[in-house]
């Protein structure tokens, strides 16, 4: 296992946001997306290959990942400022771009040092997406339900089972995949994690439509896939730690650049308000600073600690209500149109709007951030009603 | 953006608030030394006493200290006196006169008003035996709130146009930012109150603290008044003070709003009683809510700002 704080020197985040600005600007044409219809994923994904193998070369890409993963180190928080200063001028999806900072972090930590020398830098250069196999048809909120499994085998593992809702599934080169190796009771205990190739036979991904009109995620099905032996992560039972792990690392530099992303959403709107509409985005500002004051404090912690508490759940429902909060602003100061204006703006106003609706929904419900709150940092009983 | 609060200050004036908060709080901060530790450390002070006053339901005249603004008064021993909330219920229609609030007993004092005019803001200053005043009862009378007043005639100017603009800025934001942690430290003892409660009764058979519908009801409440405590803690340093104040406010407005009512409903009964001190966090968080903007208008406030400089300031940097 290495460790992602090992590595402390480096830039420091004002001289890294200061050079990475200038950088951005002298190439700002290259780096801008090529016009393209909005929810083109394809377009949009290729559009980030490009980006991320020229942050790669230049160096950008690497910092504040450790040097035996293919980055040059210094502190995690260099990650976060790189998001943020890219979603906010559009120049990636906040999404899509947050794939390498969901499953990076917790593949760096549990996953062999020969397999995270090999695949880490591809996943950094762009050269492939990974995707994340926890959510099952019959298991959402109650992660620990899963049903899929992994049994042994001579050679490593066999895995089997239905995963939906991968994000990029379809377009992914690896899966992390959460799969029973314990008995069917076992819940959270005998879960295991393990790096899949989606090219191995017996994987398969089936796109799934958004309300937003968009193939984001995917159904994606294992049937008796063989996985090698070292790419179990961690040790057997080690996947719900690892689950964690991840949902913390999405509490990171994901929702800092994700509230990037939003203040370049809620500016577009304030360049053309004709002054009436102030009360609506005073709100949405009001809540997305909420939001990025608290995100602050927690993209410290994560930067010092390497880990965050149950408190992160507050910062899950507050991201939430953000984006909520400058997409309900825009379609009031849209005023039309959003439901009925023609064209690719219109378009890609409807897609991040539609979007914002899940906000409350993926990466744990605001509801089961709510139980998290309740009981781990309140102190109330869990209950059954 | 930091956390720059020194702890061994910060903690001293919690203890200061715990052990005098109630008739003599005043003469304790004196003795403390409290226009000092202001001078010295503005954001601990502040911090340490608001919160700790709103947390035990103490209060003074600080408010007072912490909005006078050496820009506005010169540095003399006068006071800032808080615009009228509500123009409807005081006599404000009588534009030859001018009028103000002053809490706790900071009284008598020289005191200076903000007045606008055709021309712009000016900054006045009435001499302390000109002044007719009133106290206020309202919903909470432990704020000793006086409405002051003075014939136009008996005000000396004192700053006009961008000066006094600026000065009144200086002195509004911090009145908003002690107000913002004011409002958190009652909100935080209501959520205390309150999970003590959930935690303690018991109906069918279970503490009501077991049941999601009241277990979401604080999570929300907390939610709340965390996301008001970082805003807060963001208006010491921003890029923009005036708007970092303005969501300050505004934030812990909501918070105590939200966890007013949540609190309120888990407590039920008991919480409705004069019996439990609920009402007194209650009832000082819905009239300092309206003191200096309100969560109602503020956002509206903040919109207007933005729109103003055409951009959004990401106040909070990494």
């Amino acid at each position: 296992m290495s460790d992602v704080r090992a590595e402390r020197s480096g830039p420091t985040v004002a001289q890294f946001r200061a050079d990475l600005c200038a950088w951005i600007e002298t190439h700002l044409d290259e780096l801008r997306p090529p016009p393209s219809p909005a929810g083109d994923v394809v377009a949009e994904l290729t559009h980030q290959r490009h980006v991320q193998a020229m942050l790669f070369d230049a160096g950008w890409m690497r910092w504040g990942w450790p040097p035996d993963a293919g980055g040059l180190g210094g502190s995690p928080l260099l990650r976060a400022v790189l998001g943020e200063e890219l979603t906010s001028r559009a120049l990636v999806h906040t999404t899509s771009w947050s794939m390498h900072e969901v499953l990076g972090p917790a593949v760096l930590t549990y996953g062999r040092s020969d397999v995270v020398n090999a695949l880490f830098p591809r996943l950094l250069r762009g050269d492939e997406f990974w995707c994340q196999g926890f959510s099952e048809p019959e298991a959402g909120s109650d992660l620990a339900g899963l049903r899929t499994t992994a049994r042994r085998t001579s050679s490593g593992w066999t895995v089997t089972g239905e995963k939906l809702w991968t994000s990029w599934g379809h377009h992914a080169t690896r899966c992390v995949v959460l799969a029973r190796t314990g008995e069917a009771s076992s819940r959270a205990r005998g879960i295991s994690a393990f790096l899949v190739d989606m090219d191995t036979p017996g994987v398969s991904a089936r796109p799934l439509r958004t309300m937003a009109e968009v193939d984001e995620f995917s159904a994606t099905s294992f049937v008796d896939v063989a996985v090698p032996a070292e790419r179990l992560l961690g040790e057997e039972g080690d996947g719900w730690a690892l689950a964690q792990r991840v949902l913390a690392c999405e509490r990171g530099a994901i929702f800092w650049q994700r509230g990037a992303w939003l203040a370049h959403h809620l500016e577009v709107l304030v360049a053309q308000s004709t002054g009436r509409d102030a009360a609506a985005i005073g709100e949405a500002y009001q809540v997305l600073h909420a939001f990025r004051s608290r995100s602050w404090s927690t993209q410290h912690t994560l930067a010092r600690d390497g880990v965050i508490g149950p408190e992160a759940s507050v910062d899950k429902i507050l991201v939430a209500q953000a984006e909520q909060a400058v997409f309900d602003a825009a379609r009031e100061l849209l005023d039309g149109g959003l439901e009925l204006g023609d064209g690719d703006t219109a378009d890609r106003w409807r897609r991040e709007w539609a979007y914002s609706r899940a906000a409350t929904i993926y990466g744990g419900t605001s509801e089961i951030q709510k139980d998290i709150v309740s009981t781990r940092v309140l102190g109330l009983p869990r209950g059954a009603a | 953006m930091s956390n720059a609060i020194d702890t061994a200050l910060h903690d001293a004036l919690c203890r200061l608030v715990e052990v005098h908060g109630g008739e003599d709080l005043t003469a304790a901060l004196a003795d403390f030394g409290w226009p000092d530790a202001l001078a010295g450390d503005a954001q601990t002070s502040t911090t340490a006493l608001f919160v700790a006053m709103g947390r035990t339901g103490a209060w003074c005249s600080a408010l007072h200290d912490v909005m006078s603004a050496p820009e506005l008064t010169g540095g003399s021993d006068t006071i800032v006196a808080l615009p009228v909330p509500n123009r409807r219920d005081v006599d404000h229609h009588r534009t030859d006169h001018l009028h103000g609030l002053v809490v706790g007993r900071a009284l008598p004092a020289d005191v200076h008003f903000t007045i606008t005019r055709a021309d712009g803001p000016s900054v006045v200053v009435v001499p302390a035996d000109a002044l007719t005043s009133r106290p206020i009862g309202g919903l909470d009378q432990r704020l000793e709130l006086v409405h002051v007043s003075a014939a136009r005639s008996a005000a000396r100017p004192v700053l006009h146009g961008d000066d006094a603009r600026a000065a009144w800025a200086v002195s509004v934001d911090a009145g908003r930012r002690a107000l913002a942690h004011h409002l958190i430290g009652a909100s935080q003892r209501m959520l205390t109150l309150a999970i003590e409660h959930a935690l303690a009764r018991q109906q069918f058979g279970s503490v009501i603290g077991s049941f999601q519908a009241v277990r979401h009801r604080l999570a929300d409440a907390h939610v709340a008044v965390e996301a008001a405590s970082a805003a807060a803690a963001a208006a010491w340093e921003a890029e923009d003070p005036s708007l970092a104040a303005m969501l300050a406010k505004s934030l812990a407005g909501r918070a105590a709003t939200i966890t007013g009512r949540h609190c309120q409903q888990v407590l039920a009964g008991i919480g409705f009683t004069a019996e439990h001190p609920f009402h007194h966090f209650f009832l000082r968080s819905v009239v300092v809510d309206r003191i200096l903007g309100s969560a109602a208008e503020l956002p509206e406030a903040i919109g207007r700002h933005l729109i103003r400089g055409g951009r959004v300031p990401r106040l909070v940097e990494l």
